[in-house]
């Protein structure tokens, strides 16, 4: 059949025999022909050129152009003529975004094109073995623990104090996550990495943001957002509501892609490095570290183009990595099984 | 500073191109697709949560009868399932071993880790 289709379109309505004869008769060699002969492949759909061919008759009846103008009412158009909206409306507005996932919608990203080898090898290997490390066994019939409330309660001296909600504990704003052990549903993974450059130096020349945004955009991949200051501070010539740093959160593939290439590439080439300290965390799981601008500047995506970057103006960064451990310690098991060496004092 | 400005003149909001068009045909392929590729990572997934599932519970299992046995020798019972829950060192900061943190790869070297590298 391939042979077939190779060969010109005016020979295509003769009966196979006359072809054979024709082609056998001439010595002419066709490359594309050979080319199409040599290889298996059929097309995926069937060609629309492919018609039967049309008797005289047929021909002579068919008269689109006739059709058109006899119609009394237009056709609507062959072309899907939908077009995402625009902006997000709202819950409550009767047009709704697409969701990301349908390639016609605005925030539709194609992909993923790769499997990190950092989760590749986390999934496989890694995550069975942190289960197998922290197992620890529960027999049969032993009591549940109770979670300590540790919220505080009103003493009962004032009939106000009837159905107050409870008070958060002192000195701490937040409650610290409490460790849950490993089972096979909650093993730690890496939910996000963020990464967060503060320049003051933004707040007297605003190139310096410019350049702390091009940085976390080359290592990152994805758009940083400018950041404000927070607070007054007359010595540190910085005033609140400006903007003076910038910050990005990469999650699933990015945030392995990025820490493989911090384990593998840049950790490696800083000077005098003993790991990471071990005291860092937020006793949730949530683990940290900072690049200083020379560090930052190791990162192959800045070093292919370090001309770009006034080299002064290159800010520092923090990394804050995110994961799904419930204390710092597992956390801490996750990060070394993926190649970061820690030291020093252990906090929590 | 004119170059970064360029780079981020590009990356704007304004420039930002239209959404894809698709006509019904290309759209419907490219749904069969994507729900195929969903329903593939599915099943990995489901895959791999049952073999943590079965590991688990072998686990669990294997404790258990440590748990009951006495021994060896005149040990009493139980004896062997507390040498197995010690967790000496698991959360210290040499747990795990730096040669265990290497990314699997495709093409592997073929000293897999060199124990003579001294800095120079």
């Amino acid at each position: 059949m391939a042979s077939v289709r190779a060969l010109s379109r005016p020979t295509r309505g003769l009966p196979l025999s006359q072809i054979s004869r024709k082609t056998s008769a001439s010595s002419r060699r066709w490359a594309s022909s050979q080319a199409a002969a040599q290889v298996p492949l059929e097309d995926l759909e069937d060609s629309a050129l492919d018609a039967p061919p049309l008797s005289e008759e047929e021909k002579r009846t068919f008269r689109p152009w006739k059709r058109q103008a006899d119609r009394k009412f237009a056709l609507p158009s062959g072309r899907y003529n939908y077009h995402a909206p625009k902006y997000d409306r709202g819950p409550l507005h009767p047009v709704q975004p697409l969701s990301s996932s349908e390639p016609t919608a605005r925030d539709f990203v194609p992909g993923p094109f790769n499997l990190p080898r950092l989760r590749q090898t986390y999934l496989s290997t890694v995550a069975s073995d942190i289960m197998t490390l922290t197992y620890s066994h529960v027999p049969p019939g032993t009591p549940k623990k109770e979670t300590p409330q540790r919220l505080r309660e009103w003493d009962d001296s004032s009939p106000y104090h009837k159905n107050r909600s409870l008070r958060a504990p002192r000195g701490a704003p937040v409650l610290p996550l409490i460790e849950r052990d490993i089972n096979f549903t909650n093993i730690p993974e890496i939910k996000e990495i963020t990464l967060a450059a503060y320049s003051p130096a933004a707040l007297q020349d605003m190139d310096n943001l410019l350049v702390a945004r091009a940085a976390l955009l080359a290592i990152t991949g994805v758009l940083p957002e400018m950041t404000k200051t927070k607070s007054n501070v007359q010595q540190w010539k910085i005033r609140a509501g400006e903007f003076a740093g910038c910050k990005v959160t990469v999650r699933g593939n990015e945030a392995y892609e990025f820490l493989d290439r911090c384990v593998n590439l840049v950790f490696p080439k800083i000077k005098d490095w003993r790991g990471i300290k071990a005291s860092t965390g937020d006793s949730s799981g949530n683990l940290a570290w900072g690049f200083t601008p020379e560090e930052l500047k190791l990162f192959p995506e800045m070093e292919v183009n370090m001309g770009m970057y006034p080299p002064k103006m290159v800010p520092g960064c923090r990394v804050y990595v995110k994961t799904t451990a419930t204390s710092d310690r597992q956390a801490r098991l996750l990060l070394q099984s993926m190649g970061l060496p820690f030291y020093g004092e252990v906090k929590n | 500073m004119i170059n970064l400005l360029r780079h981020f003149a590009i990356l704007s909001p304004q420039r930002i191109p239209a959404p894809l068009r698709m006509a019904r045909n290309r759209y419907l392929r490219h749904w069969t697709i994507h729900r195929a590729w969903l329903l593939f990572r599915r099943q990995q997934r489901e895959a791999r949560e049952k073999t943590w599932m079965r590991q688990y519970q072998s686990m669990n299992r294997a404790c258990e009868e440590l748990r009951l046995t006495s021994g060896p020798g005149t040990r009493e019972e139980g004896y062997l399932f507390r040498m197995a829950m010690e967790k000496k060192g698991v959360y210290g900061l040499k747990g795990v071993p730096i040669e265990y943190a290497r990314a699997q790869t495709e093409t592997p070297a073929r000293t897999p880790w060199d124990h003579e590298w001294k800095r120079d």
